[in-house]
């Protein structure tokens, strides 16, 4: 598997379109929607662009090596991973407008601790182009999946849900990749 | 809206600083040159000769709480300790060579002789495969300091034991039952066997030609493949630093001018130890001596443990230069070694500190841990920072 599908594989699970268009079904109104998800879409970039950018800053300030770093963030993806699998995602009454893009949208759905987490260590160890990329493939997807926002609870949960037991598999990987690296 | 966002910035900063107290915590790799390594090696082998009894013996163990010492001894570790001041001769500091000679006088008296081979015992006339392995490797370390064959017969003797407790499929056992004038087939030591590896591989780098280095291959062979799952260790691969020596020393071997002499398995293997000996740095360096990080991070590694680590990244980065297969691995392999020396030096009593001992003769250049040193913290740190001098000198010329 290429670089970049790896990484696109890590950052739909840790996004989790399937539970962005539970959320957008479910909690946002469909006028307006677009207005949301578009603001919604263009903060989470803004958060991914600094994690992918800022991750060397980071670290250097940290003092933390990169390997030690993955470890990290494979715990955060396991907990996130856990939350969803269990159904634990975030519930609030959206609403409407630009408020609701940054909250829950940006933050904590489309930017959340799995996508910035992975995208500080990716960045470091893999590279900032192809983890840009594969981010904002995965970031599209999900937006163009809530964009539409089909009206079916029951199977955007089970894929959600699907999706955070990949996000398990994927958290473990890199967990044991943190321990075993040099 | 803020609320929620509010409790959500809250939850994940409460969860990073969970994080950054446990596993992303900061990681010191105190900065040292070459000339400040080949320093620290040295004042660990001026401890080493200051505290040498006139028999040859060394101080085993010193408690500065209490300004006792331990009366107990340990054969294996004095042939280590030995070796490790052989290894700065032959590192171009000869000046302890005297002390080191007086030591294996010691240990030549206490020499047990059977069929063609001879073993160094203890004083209980234990006869273990470590001690000999080691005295072994110190002959060895003293004929490439010296070029001096006085002890050549005694290495080839030690060698013929060492092939005599070797089993078929490579590996050793612990100690020679003397009653029934065989290996001891009851017990094994994580360490043992490795130090025989390294022992016949030096053999046959000084004696080619002799047929060390098929028992040095059919070591090499178990560790890289059987010897975590028949020995049951708990976390695979045991961070045998000896191993690293040996395959180290094979991929130096005189015949690896005509292709590579390890085997794939040899590589995987190595490769393993060196991602082990990666991570015991990585954790270690997060360490300081706080209550609060005894708490989170454990206690920090005592001198020989840090050591240890050092030599075995040492002989991994020679591997990584010396086999191609291991080439992606030097970068990394050179930066925790040198975080590991950096982080020896930084532990190592200086004058300064000594000054504040009851007895500063017994501090000065040596690791103490909880108050107590031990003969071979000396002797793994000295072995570990004098072996890191090659890696920052390259270091050094690379940059701009």
């Amino acid at each position: 598997m290429t670089d970049f599908l790896r990484l696109l594989v890590v950052f739909l699970a840790a996004i989790n379109p399937a539970g962005v268009a539970f959320v957008a079904a479910a909690w946002t109104p469909e006028r307006g929607r677009r207005v949301v998800l578009a603001t919604g879409g263009l903060l989470a970039e803004a958060l991914v662009l600094a994690a992918v950018f800022g991750a060397d800053g980071l670290l250097d300030f940290l003092e933390v090596a990169p390997e030690s770093f993955r470890l990290a963030a494979g715990i955060v993806l396991l907990v996130v991973g856990v939350q969803v699998l269990w159904g634990l995602t975030p519930s609030a009454a959206a609403g409407a407008g630009l408020s609701a893009g940054l909250f829950p949208f940006a933050i904590p759905l489309l930017a959340g601790p799995a996508t910035l987490a992975a995208a500080v260590s990716h960045s470091v160890d893999d590279g900032e182009g192809v983890t840009l990329a594969a981010a904002g493939l995965a970031l599209a997807v999900a937006l163009a999946l809530a964009l539409q926002a089909p009206a079916a609870p029951r199977v955007l949960d089970g894929l959600s849900r699907l999706t955070g037991g990949l996000l398990v598999v994927v958290a473990a990987g890199l967990m044991v990749s943190g321990v075993r690296a040099i | 809206m803020w609320r929620g966002l509010l409790v959500t910035l809250a939850l994940w900063a409460g969860g990073a600083l969970i994080l950054r107290a446990t596993v992303a915590a900061a990681e010191h790799c105190p900065s040292i040159t070459a000339d400040e390594a080949l320093a620290g090696a040295t004042e660990a082998a001026a401890w080493i000769a200051r505290v040498q009894r006139p028999d040859g013996s060394y101080l085993y163990e010193y408690n500065a709480a209490q300004d006792a010492e331990t009366p107990a001894y340990n054969v294996v570790r004095h042939a280590g300790v030995t070796m490790s001041l052989y290894q700065l001769a032959a590192g171009g500091v000869p000046d302890f060579l005297p002390a080191a000679d007086r030591a294996t006088a010691w240990m030549v008296a206490r020499l047990y002789r059977h069929d063609d081979w001879q073993a160094l015992q203890d004083a209980d006339g234990g006869i273990e495969t470590g001690a000999s392995a080691l005295m072994l490797a110190g002959l060895a370390q003293r004929r490439l300091a010296t070029n001096d064959p006085t002890f050549d017969f005694v290495m080839r003797a030690l060698a013929r034991f060492l092939l005599a407790m070797q089993q078929a499929d490579g590996s050793y056992l612990l100690t020679w039952d003397r009653a029934a004038s065989a290996p001891d087939p009851r017990e094994r030591s994580k360490y043992a066997t490795g130090e025989a590896f390294w022992a016949l591989a030096l053999m046959h780098r000084l004696f080619p030609g002799e047929g060390w280095d098929a028992a040095a291959r059919a070591v090499a062979d178990y560790l890289s493949l059987h010897r975590d799952r028949i020995e049951q260790q708990k976390f695979p691969p045991w961070a045998d630093q000896w191993a690293a020596y040996g395959l180290a020393e094979m991929a130096a071997w005189p015949e690896a001018a005509s292709g590579p002499v390890l085997s794939e398995a040899n590589v995987r293997y190595a490769r393993s130890l060196a991602e082990r000996f990666g991570f015991l740095v990585r954790v270690d360096s997060r360490r300081t001596d706080s209550w609060l990080s005894k708490l989170l991070h454990g206690r920090r590694a005592r001198g020989a443990g840090i050591g240890t680590w050092v030599e075995a990244l040492d002989s991994l980065w020679r591997l990584t230069g010396a086999d191609g297969r291991m080439a992606d691995m030097r970068p990394k392999v050179a930066e925790r070694a040198v975080c590991s020396a950096g982080m020896l030096r930084d532990r190592q009593v200086s004058p300064a500190r000594a000054a504040t001992f009851a007895r500063p003769d017994l501090a000065l250049g040596a690791w103490y841990t909880d108050g107590v040193t031990r003969m071979d913290d000396q002797q793994h740190a000295l072995s570990g920072m004098l072996r890191a001098r090659e890696i920052l000198a390259s270091q050094a010329a690379a940059r701009p």
